[in-house]
């Protein structure tokens, strides 16, 4: 079972692993990539679109989001300071109002008939007239110090006033006192009550002058927030309780809206401003919806005070980000998608020659020396394919070059294996040959030795016996002189002439190999030509046919004098062994080998040939074969065969007995390296 | 060695403020000065603040009220006043038996009440207090900010009110004590991101300088004696409210009167910083007129902030919460060191106690 390693990560499923468990085989380089890319540019756009929404963190740059809250912020100070100050100059105009009018004497002197009778519509008709002078007045009352009404300006008749410390304040105040805001019977909207006590000229209050006043006119442009807020800006005025005092613009979640003075808002930015405070909150409105809100609070004497409250949806804030952020968002997306698209043909375009990289780079694994990735262009997969091509050709002629080492390694192993066995022939013939004339001359000089004490010992007897006849003596004395002596001389010199030529075989080989080649360019044809000349007169005398046939072969570079050798040695050899009863033809035949850049050279003969046993023994120092009807050391093969090994080649021989035989040497065409056997 | 030297003084300031905001109850401030007392009871001492406004303009012209010091010596007394920067200055002298009497914000006026039997007379001021800071923010913004305040200060236990109203508490702020004029340069330098403040100072942030007010808070000042005293010498506090009711009308009787009055309050200002105030005194004209607007209109007692869970209560129930009054100290405690009825009865009877008789010193009799 193969062996399986899981991430310890992608065990604990994680997106990266998810994401590669659903793409399977597609979770390849080009996949991670163009969703690298992607992340990375999501990554980057949710940056960018937080930095310009949120702002940066540690430098002044706010985002946008803070810019709109800031701006918004200062709009909604902006329109509650406004409208504050637009309520309480409007509060103090009334004030004002009626103070002039209580404070004017022909009031007191209009007012002070009610005093007396309060039926006498003197008093009434001057409210009156006073109400339809001020249209913002719905009523004007005049109230005794009791709090009782005098006299009303709507029907003149006497009804009591709503009972609190309106009248104590008024009095307390000595001058305009407004008061709380008010639901007057049979109306539906608040109505502020601002008093002003009446003196006589004594300077003695002696009534209040009561207004009530609508606010309608104060309360319609403070509904109207202006455009910089939005559809959902608004502005909300409430007592100090709480209690609404103004419409509102929204309904409330049940879906009506709330009543004036009927209605107490329980959302803090009008608690806030009803309880004194002032400033800006980011919390809920009176519907629960998530607002803006700068709160006020109007002061309108120690007694009591109004709250304002300006205020804007934070969706309505949020609207113009919302719809710019969605308008990056739509540009990224667009982005992303031409990101996506471009970064696929890109990478799918790179990842391909990636693909063709890896897949070469596999087949030259497999030992496909010869392949190349052809990758063009300058860009890093180019230059890498470049790279990979010309590292492949280096490595490829290395592993050539390191293969025909090899080769020639094994060559020469085997040539030395050869050589070796070769040398134990070699030794062994040149003991077994030398010793045969050695122990010959031995043999003789033992002889020969004999031979003289023989001789000895017949010249001391017919020396004893002298005057006398020893025809035996004589005769044996004679022989040993004539025969047996120079006999055993001859076979002597014999021994050692035949000693003689071995050993200087042995040295002509021994020279042969010293000899240091001149290798030159060689024309191979003219060379064999020549060979054929210089054994002309032997030709002609044997009436030897020879035909030479050698194909245009390129410029031989090699030694001269060793081919020369080499072929006038074949050459002799096929002359010498030819068969004396039929006409001898020699064929020389030479051809290139281009893929191995090799010449090889065929000398045939229709000679004698060679037993096919004895082939092996042909190239063997002083080894003979066959009839020994012509002289020879037996070394000029031998020798042949050292020749061509130094050159470089090889020598081969195929015979058949009694029809001829073939001699096949082939040598390198441009020799570059010289060999030493 | 310059990186050393930088370090050394980054984390000096570092130190100091770390200390600032730690600095507790008892703080002193560094305008304390050496006042000069009575010894005995006939010599009425009154606290007051002149950085307070409208209540320093007030104090001005009740100090140079000859009336007030006519009737006090009917009585067999003199009316000495003397400067504090703070309401929590005034109720530690006030506590010690150093001053008769006092003017204070509505938080020290309660801490007053809670920490010995004071008797409250009457409305000294109906106004804002302010937080302000470098940057336009709401109040949640704060957290992790640096904030200056001045101990024990009406503003102080509205910045605490405030930050506990938006979630926040002490420990989610940095607190700097120091005192109100050091607060805007301090806000200038980047020493505090914001401040908690009262009139003058937190218009002169926005308007000269252009910071930003993020929530305000109408807060009450009034006028407090110690009770003792009240009890023996009702007359002198009467006289000491229709000083404080009759230096009200004359400013509101004509501009010209408010202008001197703020011309006396800058001086005043000056000779109590011992430097020159950066607002003029046309710059605190409109600033006093808008203050004393609501003091003008009925010096009384909010009816709001006497009522049950009315601001008043709600500042002792935040005070008794972070432990800044005593556990005792209830609000019924409290309620009944106010007595509304004396402003009351001397506003009913204005002629008796002559609140339309000006004779200010400085000023042509009326």
């Amino acid at each position: 079972m193969t062996p399986t390693f899981t991430h310890p990560r992608a065990a604990r499923g994680t997106i990266p692993a998810i994401v590669k468990t659903w793409l399977g085989g597609r979770w390849n380089l080009g996949t991670r990539l163009i969703l690298g890319s992607g992340v990375l540019f999501l990554a980057g756009m949710v940056l960018i679109v937080h930095g310009f929404m949120m702002g940066i963190p540690w430098t002044p740059l706010q985002g946008r989001v803070q810019q709109q809250r800031t701006e918004t912020l200062r709009q909604l100070e902006l329109i509650a300071n406004l409208h504050k100050e637009q309520i309480e100059a409007w509060l103090l105009e009334k004030q004002k109002d009626i103070g002039a009018i209580a404070s004017n004497r022909t009031a007191f002197d209009e007012l002070a008939v009610s005093f007396a009778d309060p039926t006498d519509p003197q008093a009434f008709h001057y409210l009156q007239s006073i109400a339809a002078s001020y249209p913002e007045f719905e009523l004007l009352e005049l109230i005794n110090l009791s709090g009782e009404t005098i006299i009303s300006s709507i029907d003149g008749s006497v009804r009591p006033l709503i009972r609190d410390r309106f009248v104590d304040n008024v009095l307390l105040a000595n001058e305009s006192y407004t008061g709380r805001a008010i639901l007057m019977p049979g109306r539906t909207w608040p109505l502020f009550r601002v008093g002003h006590p009446i003196h006589d000229r004594k300077g003695n209050a002696v009534a209040i002058l009561v207004a009530a006043i609508n606010p309608d006119s104060l309360l319609d442009r403070l509904l109207d927030t202006g455009k910089s807020l939005g559809e959902t800006g608004e502005a909300i005025l409430v007592n100090d309780t709480g209690l609404l005092l103004s419409t509102v613009k929204h309904p409330l979640p049940g879906g009506h809206f709330p009543e004036p003075m009927k209605h107490e808002i329980k959302a803090a930015p009008a608690i806030l401003a009803a309880t004194g405070h002032e400033g800006f909150i980011e919390t809920q409105d009176y519907r629960g919806e998530p607002v803006m809100a700068a709160f006020r609070h109007i002061r309108i004497n120690p007694v009591w005070g109004m709250g304002l409250v300006v205020k804007v949806d934070r969706k309505e804030l949020i609207a113009p980000l919302e719809r710019e952020v969605t308008g990056i968002i739509a540009t990224s997306l667009i982005l992303f998608f031409l990101l996506i698209v471009s970064n696929t043909v890109m990478i799918r375009k790179q990842t391909r020659l990636l693909h063709t990289l890896s897949q070469t780079a596999g087949r030259f694994s497999e030992e496909n020396l010869s392949v190349r990735t052809q990758i063009a262009g300058d860009d890093e997969v180019g230059i890498l394919g470049r790279s990979f091509d010309r590292m492949a050709q280096r490595i490829q002629t290395a592993m050539e070059e390191i293969t025909a080492e090899m080769i020639r390694h094994r060559q020469t192993s085997q040539e030395l294996s050869q050589a070796n066995d070769e040398l134990k022939d070699f030794a062994y013939i040149v003991s077994h040959d030398l010793r045969s004339p050695l122990l010959s001359v031995q043999g003789f000089t033992e002889e020969l030795q004999m031979d003289l004490e023989a001789l000895e010992r017949s010249i001391t007897g017919v020396m004893a016996r002298k005057n006398e006849e020893h025809p035996v003596a004589e005769k044996e004395i004679t022989e040993l002189l004539h025969t047996r002596i120079p006999e055993d001389i001859r076979f002597i010199r014999s021994a050692t002439t035949k000693m003689e030529r071995l050993v200087n075989a042995i040295l002509t080989l021994s020279r042969m190999g010293r000899t240091v080649l001149k290798f030159e360019p060689l024309d191979l044809h003219t060379l064999v030509e020549n060979n054929v000349n210089a054994l002309g007169f032997s030709v002609k005398e044997k009436g030897i046919t020879i035909t030479i046939t050698i194909d245009a072969l390129p410029p031989l570079v090699s030694d001269r004098f060793a081919l020369e050798q080499i072929i006038g040695n074949l050459l002799s050899n096929a002359i010498k062994y030819l068969e004396p009863h039929r006409p001898g033809i020699i064929r020389i035949h030479g051809e290139t080998h281009q893929d191995t850049k090799t010449v090889t050279l065929c000398i045939q003969d229709n000679g004698r040939g060679i037993a096919t046993t004895d082939i092996p023994k042909i190239f063997l120092m002083f080894q003979r074969v066959g009839r020994q009807d012509t002289s020879g050391d037996g070394i000029g093969l031998s020798y042949v065969r050292t020749l061509i090994r130094r050159l470089g080649g090889t020598i081969s021989c195929e015979s058949s007995l009694g029809e001829g035989t073939v001699f096949r040497l082939t040598i390198p065409a441009i020799h570059t390296n010289i060999k030493h056997s | 060695m310059l990186c050393f030297f930088v370090l050394a003084f980054v984390i000096s300031r570092w130190v100091s403020i770390s200390h600032d905001s730690t600095v507790k109850a008892g703080d002193n401030s560094s305008y304390d000065r050496h006042h000069d007392f009575g010894t005995n009871e006939k010599i009425l001492d009154l606290g007051i603040q002149p950085l307070w406004l409208p209540a320093g303009i007030v104090a001005e012209v009740m100090k140079r009220d000859r009336h007030l010091r006519r009737e006090l010596r009917k009585l067999g007394m003199e009316i000495r006043f003397h400067p504090f920067s703070k309401g929590a200055d005034v109720n530690r002298s006030l506590h010690s038996g150093q001053l008769e009497g006092g003017m204070g914000g509505d938080m020290p006026t309660i801490s007053a009440c809670a920490n010995g039997p004071v008797r409250v007379t009457s409305l000294m001021d109906m106004n804002f207090t302010a937080i302000v800071s470098r940057d336009f923010m709401v109040l949640s913004d704060l957290r992790g900010l640096r904030l200056g305040y001045a101990f024990g200060s009406n503003a102080h236990y509205m910045l605490l009110s405030a930050l506990e109203r938006n979630g926040l508490n002490e420990a989610d702020v940095t607190l700097v004590s120091m005192d109100a004029p050091d607060m805007l340069p301090a806000l200038e330098r980047g020493d505090i991101e914001a401040f908690s403040a009262w009139e003058p100072i937190t218009t002169l942030a926005t308007q000269r300088h252009g910071f930003n007010v993020i929530h305000k808070f109408l807060s009450t000042g009034y006028l407090y004696f110690a009770h003792t005293f009240a009890e023996r010498h009702p007359e002198a506090v009467e006289r000491l409210v229709a000083a404080q009711f009759r230096a009200l009308r004359w400013l509101e009787r004509s501009e010209a009167h408010l202008s001197l009055a703020v011309s006396w309050s800058t001086r005043s200002i000056h000779n109590f910083l011992g430097k020159e105030f950066a607002l003029t005194a046309n710059e605190m004209k409109p600033m006093a007129q808008k203050s004393l607007r609501h003091l003008w209109s009925l010096p009384l007692f909010p009816r709001n902030g006497m009522a049950n869970d009315g601001h008043l209560e709600q500042a002792t129930r935040f005070l008794g919460r972070i432990g800044k009054i005593p556990p005792h100290a209830t609000w019924t405690s409290i309620k009944n060191c106010f007595h509304p009825e004396t402003g009351e009865r001397i506003l009913k009877d204005a002629n008796l106690h002559h609140l339309d008789v000006f004779d200010i010193h400085g000023v042509l009799p009326e």
